[in-house]
């Protein structure tokens, strides 16, 4: 008899085996019973094995019902395991009819098992529901993508890309670093806008954040972007749909001023070859909605509203800029798609 | 009931099932795999080609109105001739739905019933045919008209869905490993329209037999369609999945289909719609086969051997010992069997006849064929 | 007839449930009613005249079903009503 209730593994490396396996599974009976303000208990298992069919085998002998993989709506992989190679996860993943190829590929900072207990829906009864709406949330944030198992494989695969994948932090863990998805920047939000900083200002028992993206140069994790680096890769994909975005005040520094942005059209980018290297030449066109600003809206005037701008272009622009010398120099890994 | 004859739609519905059935299977990876990007192009070429064989078949079954090959091999060289072609298309057609129905099994094992016996599964639908084929012909072809719309609008349902998962890039370059194996090596690809094997005996049932030039291509024309549709769904949207999955590779792509929240995991309804249409296929092809063996022996009742031909399909399709012989014989064997036999086999007995019949038309005026009763 | 479908369903699943609607549908279109095909006029096909699902007025019925194969097509006159004109 197989398992129904909906589940998510992650996967960590091995103390005594080569992979740990962590399942998270609902707790049957229980979606009922609970009223909307908790959520369904989950029963969380770990296991050492040789390989995901081994660690299936091993839950299947002291689980009462068996397990299917058909369920499964995250896999998340440890930012350690991903730095190894999860070539062979992904395949074995893919060579299963059941597995469902739009299960999310989600990379954690700490272990698979640490991020899967942190899980504490306060919106949602059941956790795959959870996990099913997270990834939703990129495209009305633009800080994180919705990435498929079927997308990393084809990108795998692809000699013309490298694969990326969503970048998941405990609250714990990002709020004793200072940041989630970046390399120690300070916290920080408002006034400074959103450049290099990530902080998070979720309350400590919220669970999860997936903020930024995980780089991979073939199946090794080889890099993480921030916010801003991750809007600039949505920006250039053509995948953002909207986000709030806050960017300094260039009349007053301390101030900022927030932006509600759609992409106008997609991005023109032509590449052409100058002395043997690649020229890229990349043509955004952003809508920005001025969402906040601290005057009255008689009172700004046409060439302030120029002003702002040249300011948010010069600002997006630099950051877009950095992202794309990031993951062509430092990272050398081609993530944008420049076709 | 033995009387009736089938109209346009029935027969066109007929000619397309062929196509239907195999392009769920493993026909669209089997093209892509030989002609790469420029499968496009090699399924536009071959489909003109065909259209242009059916058009030459029509021209030539112009002259033997309401007869079938077998009278017309026997028109050509006797009983011999019709004895050796009848058994020609009767191991042709007892093959294919061997085959198919052992490759369909182990495709549903794998996905459904992984531990249970793909015998069984077989014995299940050798059941359903055993039973279809006792109410009769146009019981299953009537069936089978009812069933053809669905399944091609699951086709197109799954082409469309795909739309956003698309690559068009994937097609290019157009002429995929150069011109010459997409338009000269890959006109053996033209196996895929082996449908067009019905056309040699459907004349007889038609009501209309001046409607057999329209429904050979529209029917011809149909399938291209569909076979286009499908491999463009499996090319755009992710080659290395589908090379790296040898079960229903059309399956694989409407495991992708999600709307929004609401509408997910429609996969098991587009499954549940192609067994249905597998299995009027088998039927027809079953069904066929049995009315080649009455005309052979003239036979008056067809029922007391179906459960023999029906045994006899068991054990053939119980042959290839694992799933590497059989995706050789699908791929392989079927495409050599299906060029041979309905191409140049029936072609070249089509156009000798006709040669025969306007030599004697020269000779004696008036050409007298004898036919044998339906 | 539903215990057929659900002990199909409870041997083979969604699989047993294809089968037995196709079987099911080969007996619903092998079935005569009077002489007429059940599945009329959708199996065979035939010319839906003054049949089928959607109905003319019936001043305008004028052809009889085709699958009646009766020997005058038209019932009435193609203009029935003839104290309109008059």
């Amino acid at each position: 008899m197989t398992w129904p209730m909906q589940w998510q593994f992650g996967f960590d490396v091995g103390e005594s085996e080569r992979i740990k396996v962590t399942f998270q599974f609902t707790k049957p009976n229980s979606s009922g019973e609970n009223t909307s303000s908790e959520t369904a208990p989950t029963i969380v298992d770990t296991v050492e094995a040789a390989c995901i069919d081994s660690a299936v085998n091993l839950v299947n002998t002291f689980v009462s019902k068996e397990v299917n993989l058909s369920h499964c709506k995250v896999i998340v992989f440890s930012e350690e395991m991903a730095r190894q190679g999860i070539s062979k996860e992904i395949y074995s993943l893919m060579n299963k009819v059941e597995v469902r190829p739009d299960s999310n590929i989600i990379i954690s900072t700490t272990t698979a098992q640490e991020y899967i207990e942190s899980v504490n829906p306060s919106l949602e009864n059941l956790v795959a529901k959870f996990y099913e709406i997270l990834p939703r949330s990129s495209e009305y944030t633009g800080f994180t993508t919705d990435i498929h198992l079927i997308d990393f494989f084809n990108k795998l695969e692809s000699k013309s890309e490298e694969p990326i994948a969503i970048l998941g932090t405990p609250v714990s863990e990002s709020n004793e670093s200072g940041g989630s998805g970046g390399s120690g920047s300070s916290g920080g939000s408002g006034g400074s806008g959103e450049g290099g900083s990530s902080s998070s200002t979720l309350p400590a028992n919220n669970g999860i954040e997936n903020i930024g993206l995980a780089v991979f140069k073939n199946d090794k994790l080889i890099g993480k972007l921030t916010k801003i680096e991750t809007l600039s890769n949505l920006i250039i994909t053509n995948k953002l749909k909207s986000c709030r975005l806050s960017i300094p005040d260039p009349d007053d520094q301390s101030k900022a001023i927030d932006f509600y942005l759609t992409l106008d059209t997609k991005p023109q980018i032509k590449v052409s070859i100058l002395n043997g290297t690649p020229y890229v030449n990349i043509k955004v066109k952003l809508n920005g909605r001025i969402s906040s600003i601290n005057q009255i809206s008689e009172e700004i005037t046409d060439e302030r509203v120029a002003r702002i701008e040249n300011s948010a272009s010069h600002y997006l622009q630099t950051h877009i800029l950095n992202y794309l010398y990031k993951t062509a120099k430092d990272y050398k890994s081609d993530i944008s798609r420049y076709w | 009931m033995t009387n009736q004859k089938i109209g346009n739609f029935e027969a066109i519905a007929l000619v397309l099932t062929v196509m239907v059935n195999h392009v769920v299977l493993n026909l669209p990876k089997r093209i892509i795999s030989s002609t790469s990007s420029g499968t496009i192009v090699n399924i536009l070429f071959i489909t003109i080609v065909a259209l242009v064989i059916v058009y030459l078949i029509c021209k030539l079954l112009e002259k033997f109105p309401n007869l079938d090959i077998l009278d017309i091999a026997n028109f050509l060289g006797g009983k011999w001739l019709k004895t050796l072609i009848g058994i020609l298309f009767l191991a042709y057609f007892l093959f294919t739905v061997s085959i198919t129905l052992r490759s369909f099994s182990e495709g549903l094992k794998i996905i459904f019933f992984p531990r249970s016996s793909v015998g069984v599964i077989m014995i299940l639908f050798l059941v359903a045919i055993v039973i279809t084929n006792k109410l009769g012909f146009h019981a299953i072809v009537r069936s089978n008209l009812f069933v053809m719309p669905i399944i091609l609008f699951s086709i197109l349902f799954v082409f469309i869905s795909n739309f956003g998962n698309f690559t068009v890039q994937r097609a290019l370059p157009l002429l995929g490993e150069g011109a010459y194996t997409t338009f000269f090596a890959g006109t053996s690809n033209l196996f895929a329209f082996s449908g067009i094997v019905y056309l040699y005996f459907i004349p007889p049932y038609l009501k209309n037999i001046s409607d057999q030039k329209k429904i050979s291509l529209i029917s011809v024309l149909l399938s291209g369609i569909c076979l286009l549709l499908s491999v463009a769904t499996l090319l755009f949207i992710s080659p290395s999945a589908i090379t790296a999955e040898e079960t229903f590779p059309l399956y694989l792509a409407s495991r992708n289909i999600e709307f929004g929240r609401f509408l997910q995991r429609l996969d098991a309804l587009f499954l549940l719609i192609w067994i249905i249409s597998l299995v009027a296929y088998l039927s027809i092809s079953f069904s066929f086969a049995t009315k080649v063996f009455q005309k052979l022996l003239n036979i008056k009742h067809t029922k007391w051997y179906i459960g023999l031909f029906t045994l006899f399909i068991f054990t053939f399709s119980l042959i290839p010992e694992n799933m590497y012989q059989i995706i050789f014989i699908e791929n392989t064997v079927y495409q050599y069997v299906v060029l041979v036999i309905v191409f140049a086999v029936a072609l070249s007995l089509l156009v000798l006849a006709n040669i025969k019949y306007n030599v004697i038309q020269k000779k004696k005026g008036s050409v007298l064929i004898d036919k044998a009763p339906v | 007839m539903r215990f057929i479908f659900i002990f199909l369903a409870y041997i083979a699943g969604f699989f047993g449930l294809g089968l037995g609607m196709f079987i099911y549908l080969c007996i619903l279109t092998s079935l005569k009613s009077f002489g007429v095909p059940y599945m009329a006029p959708y199996a065979p096909v035939t010319k839906i005249n003054s049949s089928g699902y959607f109905l003319k007025p019936i001043w305008e019925r004028e052809k009889r079903a085709d699958y009646l194969n009766t020997k005058k097509q038209n019932a009435q006159e193609h203009i029935s009503m003839k104290w309109k004109y008059k």
